[in-house]
């Protein structure tokens, strides 16, 4: 500690010589890490300042690269979702009702189309980002849909979608009534010939699942009574009783409501003419004749029905609720398999139906919070998607439900596509206050644009943050270097005068 | 008057001018010998009646201004604490890394943080949950060596404190044996001037090591006393002791019972046999000792508890959950129902109530070792909480009647069922109102079904969740030297997502628990504990630990700066003092050397009478 003085050089100066070299030294190293301080120490008031804005840098960083993860993740979905939304404008414009040409293998074109683009569909829910699943949920690893043959054919025992649409057209088309035609009526039986009232009802118990329900009667037939049983718009039964005889062109109106909730209406009327020709019947010679005819007439409507509007509304029932499987339900099929008298639908298992959606589809956290990005210190953006979302399981009902039929080439198998396509072209039309996938494309951009607009936010934050840290961690070079030259000088003049003054010694001049 | 007394004169002229150049010479040669002073003879006349009859040398003085030295030696005390004091202060500082260098304390805490904010964007991407797992582990790596860090500079302290002792004794000893030497030397009436350089030398060495104040007696005895009123040399030298620990760790503590105290303590033992602690009595105001006794019993030991504190709360808030008490009332007594069945050794149970129109808050901490009954107030951070120890020990029906003790007469304690604990309150008298009851409940599975995880545990205990526990020694004491990330979390980082197995597994995609991570790291404020040396026991700091990281790292870097300037002024001022100082007592060469010729001249004069005498009484006998 002691060093007592060099020569005739006293302490102070000595020290302050030691001084001058150790503030070059530091400005050396200012001037080589272009930062102001090694140690917080040595940083100045300032730390806590400078640490507190590393620490909101650190936050924004890390918030950045959530956008930019978020931002790729919604660029692949938005990419696929408008993909998805144009195949059902294409699928609307591809599905012609009016246009039957069959191919060999008793398939229609639009059918063909109709099986591309549930393929692509697939596909496009399928779609991943580095190996994340967009479309599953919380389910970030599982594949959210089952290839197109599992889903069509089943597989393992499980029934597909040609199954479970089968059974039910079982169930929808009842058993085969043999007189006075062999038909089907869509669960409806009539009653027996031979009397003056006929009576249409629903098969026992009338609330049943399946068939044609009875929505409405009008009745403009003179000598006729009309009688209906049950709820109003679905009746268990209805009875037309013939009094007297009708006038010629006094009609009936009979309005069945099919299983997709579309109406099947059939007008008859009265008419003196034998054979009465389509939608008419022969007034007869006694009132019990007349009824007579008019049952005839009636099972015969009902007939072409089940040939043409029920199947139809059968398949495309029936694909809804195999595709229906949003908030946890299970897809719904028949009680008992391909059963003409089946009464009710049962949810179907793991085990003997195709859970089509394979992705999470859990009840407690909403579709599009099961993905959840991280952009600002309070703002989350919300952009997870579930495959089994209803705009999504709704297009691929209408697209497996045409998929799967095949036709041959007769005036009812025509009106069977007619009245299918139909159906499958309207059900691809967006409905007014249903979430559709625009809407779900909607509430992603939301998303995307709260990311970049927090992205855009951050930068700014980032530049203003950084530019304040350097201010006070980092040195300006050239003030470094204008007092490393003026400790320079200085310390030479020092080293200069201390030489001379110690050549000043009596002792050399002795 | 003759020649031959001319002669004589001329004679004893050469003698005293030999002996001058000689001490010139001794000047010239310790011009830079530390502690010399400038030494001159003084000449004496010796005279008959009232004529010359020779010269005669005097004793030889020493040139230095007392009342300066004694300046400088309470500068040096000085200068010597605050000089340990900044070399301390400045390699604490650096512990805390570069600002915005890879290894501070506050960019590792922010790349954990900023990892697990990435975590809840993308929960189920492996990479980002194993850089969580990494960035926890080079943070509680950060922390142990840290702490390593901090009680090894403890340990340098404590062997500092017996060199400086050791030194300070041996120079006592110098000191006895010269003084006796001076004493003798000054009785025969000539200043004794080397010795008393020595001796002055060695009241340097302690000056620098403590604070004294040194006084000066007949014949030059001096006596020190530290400038607390120890008696540290009179006459005889006291003996210093220090009992040096050979093992510093963080749960080392001084104490002045000796029986606590597992670190040394420095005890004087003066020559009549008493024997004072003089940690305990304060004796210590400056110096090297005083700065290493602050460094090792202050300074470095807050270090180590805000690294402590900072690892407690990292923990405690990603790994403890709030068990709420539910509402109960029996008759007319309104209280709660506490399902205690996973609390942990440590973990609080907390009623809040009100005593005739006073909110009161009673913490009741379970405790399995009764070794650190009973708790005190300031055992946890709530600076308006009754802190109670309660034995778990006896089983959950002891530990109920302990509440009840500790509640006191205007609540019913009981035990409805099981692990149940029911808090009613008076009832009727309403003495009392129970407002709240809930526990903070360290979460212990990985997979519990909860969002709080145990990330980190005590790398101790075998790597056991870290609960906060008072048994035998406090588990927060230390624990930054002993956190580790949990092995089982860190061979399957799937956990940090998935918080439950059965009956239903987590969705990998499920950001529940990482949000809650990140919540409970940034957005849940805390009390900072009061030992920290930031803040007090009764007005304590409160913040995120965000800003508690922040608060350590501004603390000890703004120590570290007051020690600079203080040190920087303690530096000037003894600088000033030893310059005034070495200004009186230094050898000028110059001096010396005007000082030669003078003699040289004087030298040839005399030489020239001797001639002239000799010539005078040659040319007397050729008369």
């Amino acid at each position: 500690m002691n060093i007592s003085g060099i020569g005739q050089l006293n302490n102070s100066e000595f020290d302050y010589l030691k001084e001058i070299r150790g503030q070059i030294e530091q400005l050396k190293l200012q001037l080589a890490s272009g930062k102001k301080a090694t140690t917080y120490g040595k940083l100045g008031t300032e730390r806590g300042i400078v640490i507190n804005f590393r620490q909101e840098l650190s936050q924004i960083t890390s918030y950045q690269s959530s956008i930019q993860v978020v931002d790729v993740r919604l660029r692949l979905m938005e990419t696929n979702l408008k993909r998805i939304s144009e195949m059902g404008i294409e699928g609307r414009g591809e599905i012609e009702p009016n246009s039957f040409l069959l191919q060999e293998n008793g398939k229609v074109h639009a059918q063909v189309s109709s099986e591309m683009m549930m393929k692509e569909m697939i596909g496009l829910l399928n779609g991943d980002v580095a190996g994340r699943q967009m479309f599953s949920g919380q389910s970030v690893h599982t594949k959210p849909v089952v290839s197109f043959d599992e889903m069509i054919l089943g597989a393992n025992g499980k029934a597909g979608l040609k199954t479970v649409t089968d059974e039910r057209l079982v169930a929808d088309l009842g058993p085969v009534n043999t007189a006075p035609l062999p038909t089907s009526m869509g669960r409806l039986t009539a009653s027996a010939a031979g009397a003056s009232t006929v009576t249409i009802s629903r098969g026992y118990p009338p609330s049943h699942e399946f068939g044609m329900r009875i929505k409405s009667i009008s009745e403009g037939l003179s000598n006729a009574t009309l009688t209906q049983n049950g709820t109003a718009g679905d009746y268990d039964d209805f009875s037309i009783a013939f009094t007297g005889q009708p006038t010629a062109n006094e009609g009936i109106t009979v309005a069945f409501e099919l299983p997709d909730g579309s109406t099947a209406t059939t007008q008859l009327s009265a008419t003196a003419n034998s054979p009465p020709g389509k939608y008419k019947f022969t007034i007869g010679g006694t009132p019990t004749q007349t009824a007579d005819n008019f049952r005839t007439a009636l099972i015969d409507e009902i007939g072409s029905f089940t040939k043409q509007e029920l199947p139809a509304a059968s398949n495309v029932r029936a694909a809804t609720d195999f595709f229906t499987t949003a908030n946890g339900t299970a897809p719904k099929r028949v009680t008992g398999g391909a059963d003409p008298n089946a009464t009710s639908l049962i949810d179907g298992t793991t085990a003997n139906t195709v859970s089509w959606y394979a992705g999470d589809n859990g009840t407690t956290v909403s579709s599009r919070n099961t993905a959840q990005g991280r952009v600002d210190s309070a703002i989350n953006v919300n952009y997870g998607v579930r495959a089994n979302e209803k705009p999504f399981s709704k297009q691929l009902a209408m697209f497996g439900a045409l998929t799967i039929q095949s036709f041959t080439n007769t005036d009812d198998e025509k009106d069977r596509y007619f009245e299918l396509a139909n159906r499958v072209r309207e059900g691809l039309f967006k409905e007014i206050g249903d979430p559709n996938i625009d809407s779900i494309r909607t509430e992603l951009s939301v998303a995307h644009k709260a990311a970049n607009n927090a992205k855009i936010r951050h930068t700014q934050t980032f530049g203003m943050l950084e530019g304040l840290r350097d201010g006070i961690e980092g040195v300006v070079l050239e003030e470094v270097a204008i007092s490393l030259l003026t400790l320079q000088t200085r310390l030479q003049a020092s080293f200069l005068a201390t030489a001379r003054i110690n050549e000043l010694s009596l002792a050399n001049f002795l | 008057m003759g020649l031959s007394s001319a002669l004589n004169l001329a004679l004893t002229g050469l003698t005293a001018n030999r002996n001058e150049l000689e001490l010139i010479a001794g000047n010239i040669a310790n011009a830079d010998t530390v502690g010399y002073t400038r030494k001159t003879l003084n000449r004496i006349s010796v005279d008959i009646e009232d004529r010359s009859i020779g010269v005669r040398l005097g004793g030889v003085q020493r040139h230095l201004d007392k009342s300066i030295q004694l300046q400088y030696w309470s500068e040096l005390s000085g200068s010597g604490f605050t000089g340990t004091t900044l070399s301390y202060m400045e390699r604490i500082d650096s512990l805390y890394g570069q600002p915005g260098g890879a290894n501070s304390l506050d960019g590792i805490f922010n790349e954990f943080n900023a990892a697990l904010t990435e975590l809840t964007t993308s929960p189920a991407d492996a990479n980002i949950r194993g850089k969580v797992i990494s960035k926890a582990e080079i943070l509680a790596q950060r922390l142990n060596s840290m702490s390593d860090s901090i009680q090894s500079l403890r340990a340098e302290t404590e062997v500092r404190i017996a060199e400086d002792i050791e030194t300070v004794n041996n120079a006592l000893d110098n000191i006895e044996r010269l003084n006796v030497e001076i004493i003798s030397g000054s009785a025969e009436g000539h200043e004794p001037a080397a010795l008393l350089d020595s001796r002055d030398r060695y009241i340097t060495v302690i000056a620098d090591k403590m604070d004294i104040r040194v006084s000066t007696g007949q014949y030059n005895s001096v006596t020190i006393i530290t400038n607390s009123g120890h008696s540290l040399f009179d006459g005889l030298a006291s003996r210093i002791n220090f009992n040096e620990a050979s093992n510093v760790s963080a749960q080392s503590k001084w104490d002045a019972d000796p029986a606590k105290s597992n670190l040394g303590t420095i005890s004087l033992g003066s020559p009549s046999g008493l024997k004072v602690d003089l940690i305990a009595n304060k004796a210590f105001r400056s110096g090297e000792i005083k700065s290493l006794i602050e460094m090792r019993d202050t300074v470095l030991v807050e270090a180590q508890e805000q690294l402590d504190e900072l690892a407690h709360i990292m923990s405690l808030a990603l790994s403890n959950y709030d068990e709420n008490g539910t509402a109960v009332t029996v008759g007319a007594q309104n209280g709660f129902d506490i399902d205690l069945a996973s609390l942990q050794s440590g973990n609080p149970v907390t009623i809040n109530y009100t005593e005739s129109g006073t909110t009161k808050t009673m913490t009741l901490i379970r405790v399995d070792d009764t070794t650190l009954l009973p708790l005190a107030n300031n055992d946890t951070s709530n600076p308006n909480d009754t802190v109670v120890g309660i034995d778990f020990s006896g089983g959950f029906a002891g530990a109920v009647t302990a509440i009840g003790t500790a509640l006191g007469g205007n609540f019913t304690v009981s035990n409805p069922s099981a692990t149940n604990l029911r808090v009613l309150d008076d009832g009727a008298a309403n003495l009392v109102t129970i407002a709240s009851a809930s526990a903070s409940i360290t979460e212990t599975s990985l997979t519990g079904g909860r969002s709080q995880i145990a990330l980190f545990v005590d790398g101790g205990k075998n790597n056991a969740a870290y609960t906060n526990s008072f048994d035998g020694l406090r588990q927060r004491t230390g624990f930054a030297a002993r956190i580790r990330v949990s092995p089982t979390l860190s061979a399957d980082n799937t956990r940090l997502v998935i918080s439950q197995t059965t009956p239903t597994t987590t969705l990998p995609g499920d950001n529940t628990r990482p949000l809650a991570l990140v919540a409970a790291l940034n957005d849940t404020s805390f009390t900072f504990s009061a030992s920290t040396g930031l803040g007090s026991d009764a007005s304590p700091i409160s913040g995120t630990i965000e800003a508690l990281t922040r608060r350590i790292i501004s603390h000890q870097g703004s120590r570290f700066e007051t020690a600079q300037i203080l040190d920087k002024g303690q530096q000037v001022a003894v600088n000033s003092v030893r310059g005034r100082f070495e200004a009186s007592s230094k050898v000028s060469i110059d001096e010396e050397m005007a000082n030669l010729i003078r003699l040289q001249t004087a030298y040839s004069a005399n030489a020239r009478i001797l001639t002239a005498v000799k010539e005078m009484i040659a040319s007397l006998m050729r008369a």
